[in-house]
């Protein structure tokens, strides 16, 4: 097929045209039929696509659409790329897209919108097929703003809930904050490189950043965009409050495959941020500092969707952390597990809310392992594989980024290990916690909503299984070796190369140590946050509180320009400046109306006078300028 | 030249005539006036088929040398013109079961052919005035109210004036030239002859008014008011662009130059300002769209102050782009009890919650013609003030620019209309009682309109590219 790429990217569109303009009319089973058919045939074709890539030994497949417009000397077409690295992650988005839209006709069956929603969410994965798929800057922006709102209307799909509505505006207006310096970084780009197409930017950079131009300065802009899709601080705050979305849109949206966009794009300008070392110093760093510190905020959450809500930003940290030092293809490779268990985790614990009727505190759970046993065992899989437990999915991925961290030349330092290591232990322990009180633990489940407890249908238990047991051996796909020619890894540093395998020991002992720590509290019967808060009370209230990220922002930014716009721009400049002058300019134009439609009078002689009058006038001031 | 190639380069006005004829000879043989509908929709219909289809294969033919001939140009020019025609056709289905007005409407559009083709002066002035005397009949048709005879009267009579400025004007060509080729009019105006300058500057003021450009525009608001809803359209859309390719075929390539160049850009300069401050206050809409179309004449001619080619291509989207939004916007006019209540701005408070598709057709229109992007008409002011940039006249481009955001503020006001403002309490049940939903044939009419329009707002490039230049 000469257009495979095209029709992969346009069915889901279809998808959304047909369920967004006769979805409602035609019945929840032509809507689940069309909304999951069409993202299973985008699949399919995707898996085409990639054997017929891998028959060619990986020479990347170019597909222009149409030539969207040509400025002077340049012509923006919107063309479709499939190479080694747009390849894995268009098979994650359709693979674990087309589980989700399953996992849905489950999840949301009784739910008034189901057509709306199926709507919505084939929009999204034609938006963020645009995004994986598009080869220039240009067409993965446009996916990149489609996600987002995308994203944006279905957090507030219950927008009838106005805190529900209000965390869908808070990440859209989040993410603006990004993209402006997404913006910048392209327009800096198109200054130096002379196209957007990212094939030919990094071409440009192959041999060192054009004269004049620093490619640092496009990499910080650029991952200035990064940090606010794929909510690394200071942008993070949106994602755990985008939590009030319809589970399994967390699961695709807010976990497998729109925040992992960034961490695609970096990997995907790898020309530039090979040749900014200090662009990848910042990547690494706020990578690191945002996987420890959502790892902390994680351990005492008790909803059980922020606390995957804060795995997800950690564990985003790690890939950062990989991709700046230079491991582009180890973070693709996370990207990709973790697109697996974190997906199973949060559909299961759909299934658990699904079951308590809506509960969502870990407070008030416990002891569902033996209700719902299917969906126990496979979020304990996806758990183990987030823990790094060998020799489950999480554990090959999370392994190779402490070993990059380290040993990596281009920027591996102890302390990034160190703290990552930490991370992992961390991780470890809240995931171990959270499958404890939430399966294991004495039942709290109050005894109306037990006698309801149901294991959840087929169609979304099935679901469950699939990603389970991608997340059980998904790992053994060695997915940094097959983007090898593509994203090389990086060389290690010298002297460093005996200790790789005490590392991989260590890493072991960190994600056994984090779960057996958590067990040594938990057997005792107590809450390890509880313990925390007792004998750390202020340190509990930091962390808990989230480090008071969203007051600082209240208080430092959202006020002082609430300020601002009221008192100088509407007050001010707005009701007395503007509307006052145009008050006056509109008093005006309607006194010169008012005067102007006198003249129309309807008297034939005054229009045919005006009329010879103009003839008269034109001879004139014609003839006097011959 | 063979009998054929005559006949293929006539195609569209064959049609039209063989239409004309037909509809004669049903006025006579046949009572009550059946088919004269179908039979006007057929022809005029075929004919812009026709148009389309010799644009698009190219062919070029001179039937008569000198005096009138064809060119992928021409045809797609009758195309846009005819096509226009249609969906005033099928508005003017309820107003006119039959009668009077299909012939005239058909001979009518008989004669924007013969314009767009007129080679000399003769053909021209014939082509005219084929145009325009259909056009004060069919505004007395409307004759239920007095205003009608009136305006038509006025409208008459002041197009008696340009005709007459016209031939004066072609005399003093003719006398200094001794040809009646409309070659003679580009010649005259790179000439520093008093009389051909004199000449230039009466054919100009014919056209100036019947385009109805400030202060020759007199006529317009009375006009289209006292017409009928259809019969406005009518004017509105292709009489005014028979009138623009008349001017197009007598500048034909050859660039503006001073002193015309002033009067060029200063009459229509002040035919937007005047247009757009005269408009904000109509409480009519036909009243409205005639001053926004004063304005828009003025934009329309502002064009030729660029060169050739980009000229024909600005001015043909314009006229497409116009056209269709001002037929959309009487077509989607609810129907109400009588006519004159059916043009009232007030009537159109909180459209949206009684008739929504109504209020977007309406809202489309009025943001197109503002100029609002994405909208057709933003492309179509575009390529005119791109010309006008290019010609070197920044200061003109940019005094337009000004002019025309005056217009924005009734063009909203309209949608404020049919969005925020809910209907006056007291006449909501008068207003709901006389508005019917519209009829199937003006809802046809929308889409007609609409269909295009994002046509063209999507890929303007295709377009101007099938429009040639």
């Amino acid at each position: 097929m000469s257009h495979l790429l095209v029709w992969i990217v346009l069915l889901p569109l279809a998808g959304f045209l047909f369920n967004g303009l006769a979805g409602d009319r035609l019945g929840a089973r032509a809507v689940s039929l069309v909304g999951c058919g069409l993202p299973i045939g985008s699949f399919t074709l995707t898996v085409a696509g990639a054997i017929a890539l891998a028959a060619a030994g990986g020479e990347p497949r170019v597909e222009t659409a149409f030539t969207w417009a040509t400025v002077g000397d340049h012509s923006f077409e919107v063309a479709f790329y499939l190479d080694r690295l747009s390849v894995v992650m268009a098979l994650v988005v359709t693979g674990v897209g087309s589980l989700i839209h399953v996992y849905s006709t489950g999840y949301m069956r009784d739910d008034p919108g189901y057509a709306r929603y199926f709507a919505y969410l084939n929009l999204f994965l034609f938006f963020m097929l645009v995004l994986v798929l598009g080869r220039s800057l240009l067409v993965l922006f446009v996916g990149w703003e489609g996600v987002g709102l995308a994203s944006y209307l279905l957090i507030g799909f219950w927008f009838q809930d106005p805190e529900k509505a209000r965390a869908g505006k808070k990440a859209f207006i989040t993410n603006r904050v990004g993209d402006a310096g997404f913006l910048l970084g392209m327009f800096v780009l198109f200054q130096a490189a002379g196209t957007l197409e990212m094939d030919r930017v990094n071409a440009v950079f192959s041999t060192g950043a054009p004269a004049g131009f620093s490619a640092s300065l496009i990499g910080v802009l650029l991952f200035v965009g990064a940090t606010g899709k794929s909510a690394q601080i200071p942008l993070h705050v949106w994602l755990p409050d985008a939590m009030a979305g319809p589970t399994p849109v967390s699961a695709l949206i807010h976990a497998a495959t729109m925040v992992t966009a960034g961490v695609y794009m970096v990997a995907r300008l790898s020309g530039i941020y090979g040749q900014a070392p200090e662009a990848s110093a910042v990547i690494a760093a706020v990578g690191v500092l945002t996987a420890l510190f959502a790892a902390t905020v994680a351990l005492t959450q008790n909803d059980i969707k922020k606390v995957l809500a804060y795995s997800t930003i950690s564990q985003l940290g790690l890939m950062f952390l990989a991709l700046g030092v230079g491991a582009y293809g180890v973070a693709v490779f996370h990207l990709y597990t973790h697109a697996f268990f974190k997906a199973c985790l949060f559909l299961g614990a759909g299934s658990v809310i699904h079951a308590l009727g809506g509960e969502q505190d870990i407070r008030r759970m416990g002891g569902l392992a033996r209700r719902v046993p299917t969906t126990f065992a496979t979020f304990a899989v996806a758990a183990a594989a987030i823990a790094g437990i060998p020799p489950l999915a999480g554990f090959f991925s999370k392994d190779e980024i402490l070993w990059f961290a380290l040993a990596s030349r281009s920027g591996g330092a102890l302390w990034l290990w160190a703290l990552a290591a930490l991370t992992a232990f961390l991780t470890a322990f809240y995931m171990a916690r959270l499958l404890w009180l939430t399966f294991l633990a004495p039942s709290r489940v109050d005894a109306e909503t037990a006698r309801h407890v149901h294991e959840s249908p087929r169609s979304m238990t099935g679901v469950l299984i699939a990603l389970a047991a991608l997340s059980a051996v998904g790992g053994f796909v060695g997915v940094p070796h097959l983007l090898e020619p593509l994203l090389p890894l990086p060389e290690v540093r010298p002297g460093l190369d005996a200790l790789e395998t005490p590392l991989v020991l260590l890493s072991v002992l960190l994600a056994v140590g984090g779960v057996g720590a958590a067990a040594y509290v938990l057997a005792a019967g107590e809450d390890p946050a509880e313990v925390f808060r007792r004998r750390f009370p202020g340190l509990h209230r930091l962390v808990a509180g989230k480090y008071f990220v969203d007051e600082a922002y209240e208080r430092w930014v959202t006020r002082p320009l609430y300020w601002v716009s009221d008192r100088v721009f509407l007050r001010f400049s707005d009701r007395r400046v503007l509307d006052g002058s145009l008050h006056a300019l509109a008093a005006l134009a309607e006194r010169s109306a008012a005067r102007l439609s006198r003249a129309q009078t309807g008297n034939l002689q005054l229009y045919a006078f005006l009329v010879l009058a103009g003839i008269a006038a034109g001879l004139l001031w014609s003839l006097r300028h011959v | 030249m063979s009998a054929e190639t005559v006949l293929t380069a006539l195609l569209p006005e064959v049609l039209l005539l063989a239409g004309l004829l037909l509809l004669i000879g049903l006025e006579i043989a046949v009572p009550r006036h059946r088919g004269a509908f179908a039979v006007s929709l057929l022809a005029v219909a075929a004919a812009a088929a026709a148009a389309a289809w010799l644009s698009a294969g190219g062919s070029s033919a001179a039937p008569f040398p000198g005096h009138y001939s064809v060119g992928p140009d021409t045809f797609a020019a009758k195309a846009v013109v005819l096509a226009l025609a249609v969906p005033v056709l099928l508005l003017a289905r309820g107003e006119f079961p039959g009668g009077p007005f299909y012939p005239l409407l058909v001979s009518s559009l008989l004669g924007v052919c013969l314009v767009v083709s007129a080679d000399s002066f003769l053909t021209l002035f014939l082509g005219v005035e084929l145009m325009s005397i259909p056009v004060y009949v069919l505004v007395v048709l409307a004759f239920q109210r007095e205003e009608s005879a009136e305006a038509a009267l006025k409208y008459l009579v002041l197009s008696g004036t340009a005709s007459a400025t016209f031939l004066l004007g072609v005399s003093l060509l003719y006398g200094g030239s001794g040809s009646l080729a409309l070659s003679a009019f580009s010649t005259a105006l790179g000439s520093r002859d008093v009389l051909a300058t004199a000449g230039v500057v009466l054919v100009l003021s014919a056209f100036f008014l019947k385009a109805a450009v400030v202060p020759f525009h007199t006529w317009a608001p009375d006009a289209y008011e006292a017409a009928s809803v259809p019969v406005t359209a009518y004017m509105a859309a292709v009489v005014k662009a028979g009138v623009l390719f008349a001017v197009l075929r007598l500048f034909a390539l050859a660039p503006a130059e001073r002193p015309l160049v002033d009067l060029l850009a200063l009459l229509p300069l002040a035919s937007m300002v005047w247009g757009n401050l005269a408009a904000m206050r109509q409480d009519g809409l036909r009243r409205l769209i005639a001053y926004s179309s004063i304005a828009h004449a003025g934009y329309l001619f502002y064009a030729f102050l660029g060169d050739g080619p980009g000229r024909f291509q600005a001015v043909t989207f314009y006229l497409l782009a116009y056209g269709l939004m001002n037929v959309l916007v009487l077509a989607a006019l609810p129907p109400a009890g009588d006519d004159v209540a059916r043009d009232r701005l007030e009537r159109l408070k909180g459209l949206f919650q009684r008739q929504p598709y109504a209020a977007w057709m309406i809202a489309v229109a009025m943001l197109s013609l503002a100029g609002i992007p994405p909208f057709p008409g933003f492309v179509a002011k575009f390529l005119v003030f791109k010309n006008v940039v290019a010609a070197g006249y920044p200061v003109y481009a940019v005094l337009g620019l000004v002019g025309s955001y005056l217009g924005l503020y009734f063009y909203l006001r309209v949608i404020q209309y049919l969005f925020m403002a809910p209907p006056p309490p007291a006449e909501e049940a008068s207003a709901a009682e006389g508005e019917g939903a519209p009829s199937r044939l003006a809802l046809a009419a929308t889409v007609l309109c609409l269909l295009p329009a994002i046509l063209i707002a999507l890929f303007p490039g295709w377009v101007i590219d099938r429009l040639g230049g």
